[in-house]
């Protein structure tokens, strides 16, 4: 139960930092490649900074961070060719799209019209996913081995 | 004033820190690196809607076994209280080509997301949690929008 509510409470503090900051991960790299601008590339280092302290202070602290650092986890090739593709369509569709699932749900929010499409065809895909991608995941990944 | 050009910087920092402590502290695990991320939370709660009403069998991470991630709930709910205080709130519509191609573009990016195994602020926090894998699928995903630059400069162009 006290997962749920740090992910409620944690959601509702990016949700209002997120529409006052314009926060956009994917803004931050699309704005430095096209503009220079490096106000939204602050956010993502700012999160990155952030949870690299965290991490230690909390670990120092007794609070759980198992198995940190993480080191060589690198999954086997097949898998991992998977995923850097999957990394790899994020990126571009994100730039297209108008930018990451964080700023699109902040938008609908807002009450701007194509985001809430986003948000219907983000679901359906997570949807999709489950039914039927992860499957012929599961189905490469097996094949590989 | 100068803090507002370090706003989204602070922001960042807030995700940062919450996430980990998320982690630490509220047993928003595991996996690892899990205390943020906006496709892994909404495919969760997305899976345990369908296992519990629609009598699927998805797999679920053991936080969110009895209930489901609220961070998408959550963010929304935060960016209305929000946008309502500083009156940026109000119903704005879109040509129907851009409808239509957010929807698809929605759905692509669920799926390359859940293939990747994350949103881009959790690859940051892999990266945070010093995972090389992380920083490979951080790299990928710069890649990724680099070339998107490139498509957006050359269209322009053209």
């Amino acid at each position: 139960m006290i997962a749920i509510l740090a992910t409620l409470v944690i959601g509702i503090l990016v949700g209002y930092l997120g529409q006052r900051s314009r926060f956009c991960s994917i803004g931050g790299f699309r704005d430095y490649f096209l503009a220079r601008d490096t106000y939204l590339l602050k956010g993502y280092l700012g999160v990155i900074i952030g949870a690299s302290v965290g991490f230690v202070a909390f670990k120092f602290a007794g609070g759980e961070v198992p198995n940190y650092p993480l080191g060589m986890d690198l999954p086997p090739i097949t898998p991992l060719l998977v995923m850097i593709a999957g990394a790899v369509g994020l990126g571009f569709c994100s730039v297209l799209a108008g930018g990451c699932p964080t700023r699109q749900h902040v938008m609908a929010a807002e009450g701007k019209e194509s985001a809430v499409f986003y948000l219907v065809g983000f679901y359906v895909g997570i949807v999709y996913f489950l039914l039927v991608t992860s499957q012929y995941l599961n189905d490469i990944i097996s094949v590989s081995v | 004033m100068r803090i507002k050009l370090w706003f989204a910087g602070i922001t960042g920092l807030v995700i940062g820190v919450s996430a980990a402590a998320a982690q630490a502290f509220f047993k928003v695990q595991p996996p690892v690196a899990y205390g943020y991320c906006m496709v892994c939370h909404p495919g969760t709660m997305v899976a345990w809607l369908m296992n519990n009403y629609l009598g699927t069998n998805f797999p679920i991470s053991r936080a969110f076994v009895l209930f489901p991630s609220l961070l998408a709930v959550g963010v929304i709910i935060g960016a209305v209280v929000a946008a309502n205080k500083n009156k940026e709130i109000g119903w704005r519509t879109s040509p129907a080509r851009k409808k239509y191609m957010a929807v698809l573009f929605g759905f692509l990016i669920a799926n390359f997301a859940l293939i990747a195994a994350g949103c881009p602020l959790r690859f940051g926090l892999l990266v945070s949690y010093g995972s090389v894998s992380g920083v490979i699928l951080l790299v990928s995903l710069i890649v990724g929008i680099g070339l998107a630059s490139v498509y957006l400069r050359l269209r322009k162009e053209s």
